[in-house]
């Protein structure tokens, strides 16, 4: 736990005269699971791009094992957008060799091996994969990297349960030992048995952020309900 | 790692300027046999709206592909790499190079195609393989490829600042047309106060039909270029860096 | 087999109730080995780190050790079990008891009910 590997203090961000972020501050040890939690529009994107170096233009202090977001830390980051990133006209196979080329701890017998697990077709092109193979490919290439922090975005937004349990498990069988996610969603039932931490985002700020289990003792509730309360309209 | 992202960005592009290049050389080719008598505007037009209008295309498909590669979606998987900012945009720069050149020879080859009526081709080649002939050439290249640079990167200047307004994408693009503009005029105006410019008129009996614009200091004229390089790769790798917006 | 968790109470005791029960129960044998803990939380669709802190009140309780390099299995001491059995028996009895108790029920009247719904829930 002493290790720290992201550090977010007071990060604000201004879009004109709103305030996507506003003084946002949290710490993610080795080994932690952690649920970045907010309806749509709260900032959790913002905050994740800001990690991933994708906006560079923010007040406050981030840093990734010890480097500013930039050519470092992507090194050390697998990043799962929550946007299509690659082009849709590659093989399957080709964006793993594109991933193999850059990231020096990508594996790929892992991924060929996940691919296969969840039915990917690997000598298509994106383009012609549905949109659930599509993050299904997206999911592979990220946790087939030994990262020290995987950053993902709505990884089962919009899709089915069962989907979102072999989504959850791609996850919980393949992170390095001794790295940690930050995985944000607006669905909380069904996930939060796997997280360690959470931190509710609320139109910018931190509203609730702690250990799940000391909260659920602490409220005799789930994170799911205390969600709903929190973000009551 | 520029290696890398070099051929990875001549694999997103390829498909699109090899295509042009095919067509510019097929009208080359067709347009004798289908009666299309090119030439007969003249052979310094031809030759002047060749180099003026393949140039600018390419111009035209690098710059779509910048502003959707590093700025689109696909920005999400250029930016997650482990590179820096420079070495994006110096890889973007090499590949627009290579483009760039592939075009102008495209337009050459497209020329010597009109004139093969004319002149047949292996005659046209033996004449032009002399050594003044290719090292005039040689000379005339690298002047091109060192006035289009500043040009090109101006470009990437306004579209990497036009995109750090990314709630406002009408002013953002407002300034990055600016900015771009406002770049290449200065550009062109130094050179041409220096001397690095020079203005050459083709004549239609006594009329001035078309300007072409050559590099009379040669010398100055590249130190110029190389300055304005520096100013604009400057300024957008700190855009990139620093001030990065993706929508 | 995957058993469900109630969010709303903190999920590592319920995880080291499931494992009493199994191993209780008998569907996990003594002596067993016992999957490890990635594969489990994996399974469960729980967090590694509850998980391991499950594996611990167990360890702590006796009804798991750890060998170095082996892994994780379930004690061989069948005394321990059955010991154990038998106390959570006498709880779930004397639980079920008392509350027919303040329901007005007798002890007679409780082993009548018993062998009813028992029948029932036999065939």
């Amino acid at each position: 736990m002493s290790e720290v590997l992201l550090e977010v203090k007071n990060v604000s961000k201004r879009y004109g005269h709103n305030m996507a972020l506003q003084n946002v501050s949290f710490d993610i040890g080795a080994d932690r699971i952690v649920g970045l939690l907010g309806p749509n529009g709260s900032g959790k994107t913002t905050l994740i791009k800001i990690v991933n170096a994708l906006l560079a233009d923010y007040e406050g202090h981030v840093s990734v094992c010890g480097h500013r977001p930039g050519k470092e830390s992507k090194k050390l980051v697998s990043y799962l957008p929550d946007k299509m990133a690659l082009p849709t006209w590659l093989t399957v196979s080709e964006a793993l060799d594109l991933y193999n080329k850059f990231f020096t701890d990508f594996q790929l017998t892992r991924a060929h091996g996940l691919l296969d697990t969840l039915k990917v077709a690997q000598n298509k092109r994106i383009g012609e994969l549905s949109k659930g193979m599509q993050e299904k490919l997206m999911l592979v290439l990220t946790m087939a990297r030994r990262a020290k922090l995987y950053v993902l975005d709505e990884p089962i937004a919009g899709v089915d349960p069962a989907a979102r349990d072999l989504i959850l498990s791609t996850i919980l069988d393949n992170f390095t030992e001794g790295s940690s996610i930050l995985l944000s969603t607006h669905i909380i039932s069904d996930v939060e048995t796997i997280f360690d931490d959470v931190i509710f985002l609320k139109e910018g700020q931190v509203n609730l952020l702690g250990e799940a289990e000391t909260l659920r003792s602490q409220y005799g509730k789930s994170i799911d309900q205390l969600f709903r309360e929190v973000f009551k309209c | 790692m520029l290696a890398k992202l070099i051929r990875l960005d001549l694999r997103f592009a390829y498909k699109k300027f090899l295509t042009m290049a095919a067509l510019i050389l097929l009208l080359g080719i067709v347009a004798p046999y289908a009666k299309i008598d090119i030439l007969s505007v003249g052979l310094a037009i031809v030759f002047t709206v060749t180099f003026a209008v393949i140039p600018i295309l390419c111009v035209w498909l690098v710059v779509q592909h910048f502003e959707r590669n590093l700025f689109g979606h696909e920005g999400y998987l250029m930016f997650s790499l482990p590179v820096s900012a420079s070495q994006l945009l110096l890889s973007k720069l090499i590949t627009t190079l290579i483009w760039f050149n592939l075009m102008l020879l495209a337009a050459v080859g497209f020329i010597a195609l009109l004139l093969r009526v004319n002149m047949p081709l292996i005659d046209l080649f033996r004449a032009a393989f002399t050594w003044d002939v290719i090292s005039y050439l040689l000379k005339s290249l690298l002047l091109v490829n060192a006035n289009a640079l500043p040009i090109i990167l101006a470009i990437f200047m306004g579209i990497a600042l036009s995109t750090v307004a990314v709630r406002n994408r009408k002013l953002g693009t407002f300034w990055g047309i600016a900015t771009a503009a406002v770049g290449i005029a200065l550009f062109v105006w130094i050179c041409i106060q220096t001397g690095g410019w020079q203005y050459l008129n083709v004549m239609a009996g006594d009329q001035a039909v078309i300007t072409i614009t050559v590099a009379a200091a040669q010398g100055i004229n590249l130190a110029i270029a190389a300055v304005f390089c520096a100013l604009f790769f400057g300024i957008t790798t700190y855009i990139m860096e620093r001030r990065l917006n993706l929508a | 087999m995957k058993p469900s968790f109630d969010p709303n109470l903190p999920i590592y005791t319920q995880i080291v109730d499931w494992f009493k029960q199994q191993i209780l129960g008998g569907e996990l044998r003594p002596g067993e080995k016992v999957a490890p803990v990635r594969e489990l939380a994996r399974d469960l669709g729980v967090n590694p780190n509850t998980l391991q802190r499950a594996m611990s009140e167990l360890e702590r309780d006796g009804l798991l050790y750890t060998e170095r390099t082996a892994g994780r299995f379930v004690t061989n001491d069948s005394d321990l079990i059955a010991s154990l059995r038998q106390e959570m028996i006498a709880t779930i009895v004397q639980k079920f008891l008392a509350e027919l108790t303040a329901l007005g029920c007798s002890t007679a009247d409780a082993v009548q009910l018993i062998k009813e719904f028992g029948g029932e829930i036999d065939e």
